[in-house]
Order: C-alpha cells, then structure tokens, then sequence
C-alpha cells in the first residue's frame, strides 16, 4: 500500500470501490493536524456545538460524558461563545440506569434560572452514548420546554452516524429551522442556507438577486436575534448553498410551504454561469452575469499567468471542493500537482473529468494511517491551498500558502476573483522573500 | 444538582491522560471511537501533536459497528496498519462507545498481537473517568508489557513518573530537565527505552498521584526506591510573595500540593489547606484537607474557609465570587485546558 493513487486508478477502479470505502470505514482514521476539522469537527470550523448555537441568544447544555465536552472550552473563550455552554457530565451509573434523562429539564431550568437574561432557545446536546442508548431526546426536550417556557431542541453530535442518512451536520440544521414558525410570505424574500457563516456579502448573488427584486436576502449568520431569525420564515423561497441543509430546506417546504432550489460552490467560471442561468429559468427572469463573468476570467487568466512555473496542491480544508477546485485550476491552465481530500462517490463527475484531463494527479486521502509518515517530494514551488496543504507544506520556503478558509464562505464568481487575488498574493509574498525567481 | 456544570469546563478524561502516557513511545495508539475522542484528544489534549505528530488513529466506529459488534473489523484493521507501519506496539485506548457495548479490548489486543507478532495491549478507559485514571492504568500497562525482565546493568538515573501535560507545565518541565539531566520523565521523553530507564533507575520520583502505582510496581518488582515530590510546583510555591503569617487554600493535583505546602509552610505559612478535584493519596492527606466534586463544593470551600491567599487556576476564580484576599494563578491544565504560564 502506497501514499497517494493516482486520479486514474480510482476512476478505473470505479465509482463502487469509492462508495465501498467510506460507508465501511475499512481502515483506520490517520489524527494528523491535517485531518483534525474530519476527526473533531467540534475543534475547527463549524461542528454541531457552533452550529447548535447559530441562534442568537440561545445556549447549549451538553449531555455527556465529560470526554465530549472537554474541548468546549476552547470554543468557550470566544467572546461570542462566553456564558452559552453549560454541561450535565454523565457517570457510569448514568450510563446503566439512564437517569441522567430525567435531570435535564431541571437542569435545563436551573441553567435557565442562573442567567440574568432568559435565553431564545435551549439546544441539548447529546452524544454517542445517547446513540447507542436510543435515547428519545425530542420526548425529553419537550418535558423540559414545559418546565422553562421557552423553546427546548435536541441537537445529535452522533460520530457514529457521520456517514449515516441524517449526519449530525444535517440534523443540527434541521434542528434550528424546525424553529421557524409560519408567517406571511413575502415575494421579495429568500434565504440563503448552508452556511453557518453566511455568505461573503461582496459576492456578486446578493446583487443579482436584488436586480430581479428580491430584496431582503436572510442568512441565519446575520440575523441579530430571534425576531430577526422568525423573519426567516417569510421567505418566498430557500437558496441551499451546501447539500447539508438540503433535508432542512425539504422539511421546511413540507411544513411552511417554503419552496428550495439548490445550488453549489463552483470555481469553474462556466459552470458558475450555467448555474445562474437555471437559476433564472427556475425564477422566470433573466440574470445579467456578464460583466461579474468577464471579471472572473480576467481574474484567472492574470493567475495562470502569474503563477506559471508554479505547481498547485489543493486541500479539503479549504473553502472549496478540492477536487472540483483542481478541476477549474487545470481547466483554466494551471498545472496542479496533488489533491488532498476523500474521494467520495458523489464526487464521481468531477473525478471522471480530472482522470481525463490529468490522469497522473496524485489524490491523497488525509485521513489515509499511511499518511502518518508522509512528507510531499521536494520539486519547485508550490501553491499550497488549504490548511491541510500548508500543514503537509510548512516550513517550506518556496511555498505560497494560502488557507483559503475563513469565516464568511465565498460564493460565485466572486469567489473566484478573491481566490485568484489570495493565490497572487501569496505568491508576491514568497518571492519578495528571494527564495523563488 | 450533581453533574451540573454552570461555570467550568468539563475536566480533561481517562482516554487523554492514557494517550498522554503514550504518545511520545513509538507505538501506533488506537483510539476506539468514532472520531470524536480523537479530534478531543488530539486538537486540545495533547500539546505535542502539533509540533510532534505521532501515530495516533481513530478507529473509525460507525453505528452498524456497534450494533453488528464488529470486532474482527477493528481487528483487521489494527493488523494492518501494524503490519504497514511495524510501530513498536498496538495500544487501543477505549472511549464511552466501547464500554456501552462491552468491548473485549484485551482479548482484541491478544488477537492483534498474534497476527501482527507486534505486542499489543489496552487501556479501557471510558471517558467517565478523569485523565489521572487513564495515565495510572496507561503506564501500569505499559510497565506490564515491556518491563518483564530485571536490568542487568547498575542503577542509574532518576526517573519521573507522573509528568504529563495535564499537571506540569511544559516549559518548567523542559527546563527541570535540561538542568538535570540525570532525570527522565517517562511517557514525556521519546522513546520506548525511557520505561526501562524507569525500571533500571537508582529511584524514582512521583510528580503526580497517577504515578505511583507505577512507582510500586517497579518497586515491587524490580526494588527501585520512589518518593513523592514535585519540584516543578516546589519552584512555583517560592515565587508566591508575601505567604508569612497566611492562611492558604491551594487546588491542584495532591503531589503538587504536597510540594507546594511544604515551601510555604516552611516560609511562614499560618496554614496551608490543600484541595483538589483529582484522585487522592492517603499518605499525602493532611487534616482539613477537601475533596472537590461539584462547582458549588469549591464555592463552599472558600466562603467558609477564611483564607487570606487562595492558589488556583483562574478559571475557578468566577466561582470565588465572596472572596476579598489574594488570588495567585496557579494554572492546571487539566481543569482549565489553558497553558498558562505561572511565571508570567
């Protein structure tokens, strides 16, 4: 067993090899700084504790054994977290009676009792245990809705289940718009849904949508408090950005009537097109893309030039799908040499497309054990996209970095054009250092 | 109410103190979750994993794992990646999944290792418990599996049993080190060889109560004397100004403690009143001395107790709320999780 496959033996061993490989987990899980946000995504980026409190004003009391709270603390120090997280630790006799079930809602009450101000919402959040206990937590939740008056939701961070039909991401969303109640509808409103920390308001879909008169664009990110967020339930339709609000977007069409088109995050300029096209015919208008399409190739075609003699390698752990990120790289004329990220079955198309343009790339799986004494080939200078790539690359003088992961998600052509504007930069910066001609 | 946490953090468990003990030794150290425990473990518990990454794995427990009871799945699994890597041992550390439903990890681990012919053992942790259980049943196993036959050569050198990242601070320990460089601290100092540096040393000391089984056992077994002491909280209870005539209510683990009071009462001291929430030795127990469970346990404490200097880790501070004397910090990380320096 070698580190890394090519692109082409995974598509020659075929989609059902991919499928095969991630609902079985048949190998152990490497724990590198690299693949830290797949192990816990609880310590980097938004994992179900961050999600869970999305709500203004709202806090969590998390049900567990001690071990699946401790790195809450360091989420606790953040201003926005502080005084939000409470826990009812668990013990072993906990565990064999299932007592802890009938404390929660006093102590959902006592926790309620301590604040000086009465919280919007309660999330309770359960674990692993509770999973394999069978826990009937939205019973529970509503016995403690009753002690406190105000709402009470479950909220699952089940690892068991990550790759399971209703994985903790997508069940916290579904979770939080199960708040949502009915309001009149507004024809002028939409809201964005997918991303915790909303959408980067400089991206061009915030105009076009308001050109075509939908005005008031919600995101859960930007909403102040819960008055804001019940707004939510006006819309007159869902935008899903990314597929883990999907079954959120499906619940909230069967119960509020609220209608959902879903679109994705591409890098490749005319799929980004394509999108806003079939968004316009699923509207009844017409987007006027042009001139934000002319931009995005300007913009890529200063990168290919500017980074020729430069090798790319993407990562997972950015603000991208590395495999359809490579792809719009190697489209537009950059030479990527390495892609660090799982290759899922429903990233089939896009393998396909790498295997036919590329068949050498070499595809790293993070979380692959043998990648514990990996170490890339020293070659030229490396574009490193990522913060699992500039992990596998520190230290490295001839290496622009760019982690390309922030808190507000890039969308559009926008996007692109920010990318390009980061990957430059970065390559400004190493070579002001001397280190790269 | 009890279990109810409103001002601190959950303490740092069993599983993070086991691979704390482990981590630096070479082995390939199992984690037998879903991934949760390891993202814990590895993105907050343990300060070497970003500058010294080890080959620590999840073992990527999914539902139908548990349900079915997968276990030969884990076995092929460990196999492989000891056959792949060759490291020097197998070690699952166990989680709450694991205990729910009553994996046999030792029995795995004797599968593991007649495949594989690479030794392999357990540490059934549970996520329940606190790290210091989990460093105490991780060094006992370790000592167990490779320290089976007696040193032939002469004693010598001093080893440290009890240092982890939990209890010492990182730089006092490094420093203590490289000014005495007869001293080993076991599970901290790379390499498998420092556990037999403990079972071939002149004697040993204890800076932690998760220690001192360990220290019995090489006692027992191979006559290496042990005392408990220290010197890093020594060194830090001498910058505590001003501690003549005082009474102080010190929290830490007992080891430290113990240390700590003996240096202040030695400077003066009225009276020294040791608490901690961690396991406690009898030997090291003075009158008056509390045990800490709950938050409102420590509140207690300091409203009745009277104390002029209270040292402990600033996040017990908000439950000190009634407290007019002086508070100096004396950071544990294992209650905190912040690595604070305490010379700062």
């Amino acid at each position: 067993m070698s580190v890394g496959r090519t692109v082409q033996s995974i598509v020659s061993a075929g989609k059902a090899a991919l499928q095969s490989q991630i609902a079985d987990t048949r190998q152990l899980i490497y724990s590198s700084p690299a693949t830290l946000a797949y192990n816990s995504p609880g310590a980097e980026g938004y994992g179900v504790k961050r999600a869970g409190l999305a709500i203004p004003g709202s806090i969590m009391l998390i049900v567990s054994p001690g071990c699946c709270g401790r790195n809450t603390s360091a989420l606790s120090e953040r201003p926005e977290y502080r005084g939000r997280f409470y826990y009812l630790t668990m013990d072993e006799t906990d565990l064999i009676t299932g007592r802890h079930l009938t404390k929660i809602p006093e102590a959902v009450e006592e926790v309620v009792a301590f604040l000086s101000e009465k919280p919007s919402v309660v999330m309770i959040c359960i674990t692993c245990v509770d999973a394999l206990l069978g826990t009937d937590m939205e019973r529970v939740c509503r016995k403690a809705e009753e002690a406190v008056g105000i709402p009470v939701r479950p909220c699952y961070m089940y690892a068991l289940t990550r790759e399971g039909r209703r994985p903790p991401m997508v069940h916290v969303r579904q979770s939080l718009y199960s708040l949502l109640e009915e309001k009149q509808r507004q024809v002028d409103g939409v809201n964005l849904l997918g991303y915790f920390g909303g959408v980067d308001r400089s991206s061009e879909i915030f105009e076009l949508l308001n050109a075509v008169g939908v005005r008031q664009i919600r995101q859960i990110a930007e909403c102040q408090n819960m008055e804001a967020f019940q707004e939510m339930a006006a819309a007159n339709f869902n935008l899903v950005l990314n597929p883990e609000a999907l079954p959120a977007a499906e619940d909230l069409h069967k119960r509020l009537g609220i209608p959902f088109i879903q679109m994705n995050r591409l890098y490749q300029i005319d799929k980004i097109a394509s999108q806003y096209q079939a968004l316009g015919q699923a509207l009844g208008v017409t987007f006027k893309i042009a001139s934000s399409q002319e931009k995005a190739k300007a913009a890529m075609n200063k990168l290919v030039k500017r980074t020729a003699g430069w090798t790319y390698a993407v990562g997972e752990v950015a603000d991208a799908n590395p495999f359809e990120l490579s792809l719009a790289l190697i489209r537009a004329g950059c030479e990527v040499q390495a892609v660090y990220g799982t290759a899922a079955a429903e990233y089939w198309p896009w393998l396909e497309k790498l295997s036919a343009l590329k068949p050498a790339l070499k595809i790293y799986d993070n979380a692959d054990p043998q990648m514990v004494r990996y170490v890339p080939e020293d070659g030229g200078p490396v574009i490193a996209i990522g913060e699992d790539t500039a992990y596998y690359y520190r230290g490295r003088v001839n290496t622009a970095v760019v982690p390309w992961r922030g808190k507000t998600q890039p969308f559009g052509f926008e996007g692109v054009i920010k990318l390009t504007q980061a990957v430059c930069e970065a390559v400004d910066r190493v070579e002001k250092k001397g280190v790269v001609a | 109410m009890k279990g109810l946490r409103k001002v601190l953090t959950p303490f740092a468990p069993d599983q993070s103190g086991a691979v704390s003990i482990l981590y630096a030794l070479g082995g390939a150290v199992i984690i037998v979750d879903a991934g949760g425990c390891t993202g814990n473990i590895c993105g907050f518990d343990e300060p070497r994993f970003e500058s010294e990454p080890a080959a620590v794995f999840s073992a990527g427990l999914r539902d139908m794992d548990a349900i079915l009871g997968r276990d030969q799945l884990l076995v092929d699994k460990a196999v492989g990646i000891a056959e792949t890597l060759r490291p020097k041992f197998v070690a699952l550390v166990g989680t709450p999944v694991p205990a729910v439903i009553g994996t046999d990890l030792k029995s795995l681990c004797r599968l593991i290792e007649k495949q594989s012919g690479v030794p392999a053992f357990a540490v059934e942790t549970n996520g329940f418990k606190l790290y210091d259980v989990g460093c105490e049943q991780a060094y006992l196993a370790l000592f167990k599996k490779f320290c089976t036959n007696r040193p032939h050569a002469a004693p010598k050198g001093i080893g440290i049993l009890g240092a982890t990242p939990f209890d010492c601070d990182t730089d006092a320990l490094g420093a203590f080190l490289k000014a005495h460089p007869a001293y080993t601290a076991v599970g901290w100092t790379s390499g498998l060889e420092t556990l037999v540096k403990a079972a071939a040393a002149e004697r040993n000391i204890v800076v932690a109560p998760d220690g001192l089984k360990a220290a019995k056992w090489l006692n027992a077994h191979f006559d290496v004397p042990y005392t408990l002491r220290d010197p890093m909280a020594a060194q830090f209870a001498e910058l505590v100004p001003d501690v003549s005539g005082k009474r102080i209510l010190a929290v830490h683990q007992q080891v430290a403690l113990d240390s700590a009071r003996k240096v202040w009462l030695d400077r003066g001291a009225s009276s020294v009143t040791g608490a901690t929430w961690f396991m406690r030795l009898k030997a090291l127990e003075q009158p008056g001395d509390l045990r800490l469970t709950e938050e409102d346990d420590f509140e207690r404490a300091v409203d009745a107790g009277g104390y002029d200097i209270i040292a402990a880790d600033p996040m017990l501070k908000p439950l000190a709320k009634h407290f007019t004397g002086q508070w100096i910090d004396w950071p544990h990380f294992a209650v905190s999780g912040k690595r604070l320096n305490p010379h700062e």
